[in-house]
């Protein structure tokens, strides 16, 4: 059975069911309507990017349901990305805003993984540089902050 | 390149992002601007940590400036009195323990404050934060005084209901702790009426290794409650100064339990043990049909090699007997006889029974319980007892226990040698090894249909009671293997191949004769297989080549227990 899902730019996209509900969103939307055929349209996702994440779920529709994580890990690795989600990320961050929109938790992880994957290594300057951030304490602050945080660099 | 600081705007997914980074680079993200600071340094703060070993632990002053986010502490009373005099006011719950005593040679683990201070900052920590309803506290040093106990005794709930009007406190009502974790402590005279209020009034209550120092030697009445106690969550083990039977009716008043753990007093201890063990005429005052309506799960534990007090078959058919039927989910009873009569009371439970363990008591004692329990047990996730016989499984009906996760009894396949004598020749005979091989096979086709199996154990005994031998020894006596389930490809190890989930396989002490075809198909059908325990083979050479090719392929090889 197919359904019909519908970008920020109004086009449309024929899925098979069994892959869009890899999203927790649109499996409730689904659940939601019942038998009908009408389109779901999703405002927050552009064409590009819902393409995007419909390859990635068409990619893992075999993959086994995740259950909710049950402990916090705060050592949590984040070198364990499968090698073709790894050359699908370097695409564009704003799949991570879907993911998280559509409810889509691998793809979610993988997305913040690569990120932290980024970040890691690098001084506040050079994460800032990486994102485009504006910094907006004083010099002072700054220092107090990181003088105030030194003991947490053995998490 | 485009930016991509907009997922980083969104708190959810900037927390995701920061739980994969490790501690310096998560200290350079708070750096890095205002709003990564606001969202992150909750997950740094919520928890404050003070252990006097570690030299990392932030400052008073950084402590005192994001105080408003810590939730919880944990610490060593050496180290408190600065910091509990900061001005907590959001935490919830509070961790005391005193597991890194200072030795001497520690000078810098100098004690901080005397006694009275520390005790006093507690007391002032305990008024300002309302909400602090979670106590763990594990030997701590110095000893909560009577001050203390009482204060924590009498907190009241300040929550008040949607509408404003708060409601009148019943006696017994929206008072109190709501989960109390005491273990290593004495309590004192002065200190006891307090302290049991305070555990009165838990919610949850564990209490372990606890010694009640009662004046005089004489014992007391410790039903000192003007309340009935509140627990709903009850966990005793190893409390001194009171004996069995007052104990017990310590326990018999928690009337809102629904799961009770216990671990008796040793038997004949202290001199202060002066009451005889209860015989069923007690225990017949004390438990009743209304003592626990509510109860889910007993444990009636003890610890390894501990000789508690045992009751007999008769008391524990009498406690079953008084709890509401279809109610119990988890029934774990050790040192204590499990006899017929405990069997039949545990009848009306069976449909509801998720988790059941029972020591091993003897050749067969169990195996008609065993397959009652297989087949009656719907619902049945954890299953440990002793021998579980062919015969009964034969003589049975099918199991439907097909959510089964854990299963640990000692399989005997003696019964269906239907009392064949031993003898060395026999092995020589194809009858002899098709018998015994369709037995084993018949046993896997049945374990087979579990699905669900995650843990696997069919070891036996280090020392066959009864015959006063390990099943190793007799099988090396009579130079073949014994009748046990050996986990080979020709004896039906390939009925297991559906055990999908399978993480944990132990056979000990039974004499395995495992080639490495065995171990491949095993690798190659349980894909979650992460340990295995017992040896593969007997003789050292094959054994030490088996278990490489095992760690080679990332089984852990587990350590075989003694008696389980």
């Amino acid at each position: 059975m197919t359904v019909i899902l519908v970008s920020s730019d109004n086009q449309d996209f024929k899925v098979d069911k069994e892959v869009a509900e890899r999203s927790i969103l649109i499996k409730n939307m689904l659940e939601d309507v019942g038998e009908s055929d009408s389109p779901i349209p999703l405002p927050n996702v552009t064409a590009a990017v819902l393409t995007k994440v419909i390859e990635y779920c068409e990619h893992h529709r075999n993959d086994p349901v995740q259950v909710p994580e049950e402990t916090d890990d705060p050592r949590k690795r984040s070198n364990d990305i499968e090698e073709w989600d790894m050359k699908f990320m370097q695409v564009d961050h704003e799949i991570i805003l879907a993911a998280n929109y559509l409810d889509i938790k691998p793809l979610l992880d993988v997305g913040c993984k690569t990120v932290a994957n980024i970040i890691k290594g690098k001084t506040p300057e050079e994460i800032r540089k990486a994102f485009n951030i504006v910094n907006d304490f004083t010099p002072e602050e700054e220092a107090q902050i990181k003088k105030e945080n030194e003991w947490a660099e053995d998490r | 390149m485009t930016t991509r600081h907009e997922a980083l705007e969104i708190p959810e997914i900037l927390r995701r992002i920061s739980s994969y980074l490790p501690g310096p680079d998560f200290t350079s993200c708070l750096q890095t601007c205002r709003s990564f600071h606001t969202v992150l340094s909750p997950l740094l703060y919520s928890t404050l940590t003070l252990c006097p070993k570690d030299d990392k632990r932030p400052s008073p002053e950084a402590v005192l400036k994001y105080i408003h986010l810590i939730g919880h502490i944990k610490f060593d009373f050496f180290i408190s009195t600065q910091y509990l005099r900061l001005g907590f006011k959001n935490l919830h719950s509070i961790t005391i323990s005193n597991r890194w005593a200072p030795e001497k040679k520690d000078y810098q683990f100098k004690k901080d404050g005397i006694d009275s201070e520390i005790l006093e900052a507690l007391l002032l920590v305990i008024r300002e934060n309302p909400a602090l309803r979670k106590w763990t506290l594990y030997n701590p040093s110095p000893r909560p005084s009577d001050k203390v106990w009482r204060e924590l005794s009498s907190l009241k709930k300040t929550d008040p209901p949607a509408g404003g009007q708060p409601v009148p406190l019943l006696p017994g009502q929206n008072r109190g702790i709501d989960i109390l974790d005491i273990s290593h402590i004495s309590v004192t005279q002065d200190a006891k009426l307090w302290f049991l209020r305070a555990c009165a009034d838990a919610r949850e209550l564990r209490v372990c290794s606890v010694s009640f120092m009662v004046a005089g030697g004489k014992p007391d009445n410790c039903q000192l409650f003007l309340r009935p106690p509140q627990g709903r969550k009850v966990e005793m083990v190893d409390v001194k100064g009171y004996n069995v039977i007052e104990q017990l009716m310590f326990l018999s008043h928690f009337v809102e339990a629904q799961s009770i753990t216990w671990m008796s007093p040793v038997a004949g201890q202290m001199p202060i043990q002066t009451l005889p063990l209860p015989t069923l005429a007690d225990l017949k005052q004390i438990i009743k049909p209304t003592t626990w309506p509510k109860l889910r799960a007993l444990n009636l534990t003890r610890s390894s090699g501990q000789h508690i007090v045992k009751f007999s078959d008769e008391c524990i058919a009498h406690i079953l007997d008084c709890l509401p039927e279809h109610q119990l989910e988890e029934f774990k009873l050790q040192g204590s006889t499990f006899g017929p009569l405990g069997a039949k009371a545990l009848k009306t439970q069976l449909p509801c029974l998720k988790d059941l363990r029972l020591e091993p008591d003897g050749i067969d004692g169990q195996s008609e319980l065993i397959q009652e329990v297989m087949e009656s047990c719907p619902k049945l996730k954890v299953l440990r007892a002793g021998m579980f016989s062919v015969r009964h499984m034969r003589q049975g009906k099918p199991w439907i226990c097909h959510g089964l996760k854990e299963l640990a009894v000692h399989v005997d396949l003696e019964s269906d040698r239907d009392g064949a004598a031993i003898d060395k020749k026999v092995h020589k005979d194809p009858a002899y090894w098709s018998k015994y091989s369709s037995s084993r096979r018949y046993v896997f086709e049945k374990i087979g249909k579990l699905t669900e199996l995650v843990e696997l154990d069919t070891s036996m005994p280090i020392n066959n009671s009864q015959r006063g031998m390990s099943y190793i020894s007799l099988s090396r006596l009579y130079r073949d293997p014994y009748w046990t389930l050996d986990y080979q490809l020709p004896h039906g190890l390939e009925e297991l191949a559906e055990l999908k989930k399978l993480e944990k396989l132990d056979f000990s002490n039974t004499l395995q004769d495992i080639l490495q075809t065995d171990l491949e198909w095993m690798l190659e059908n349980w894909p979650r297989l992460n340990m295995v325990t017992g040896d593969l083979y007997w003789k050292a050479d094959r054994q030490k080549k088996l278990a490489a090719f095992l760690l080679e392929n990332g089984i852990q090889i587990g350590r075989s227990r003694g008696n389980k």
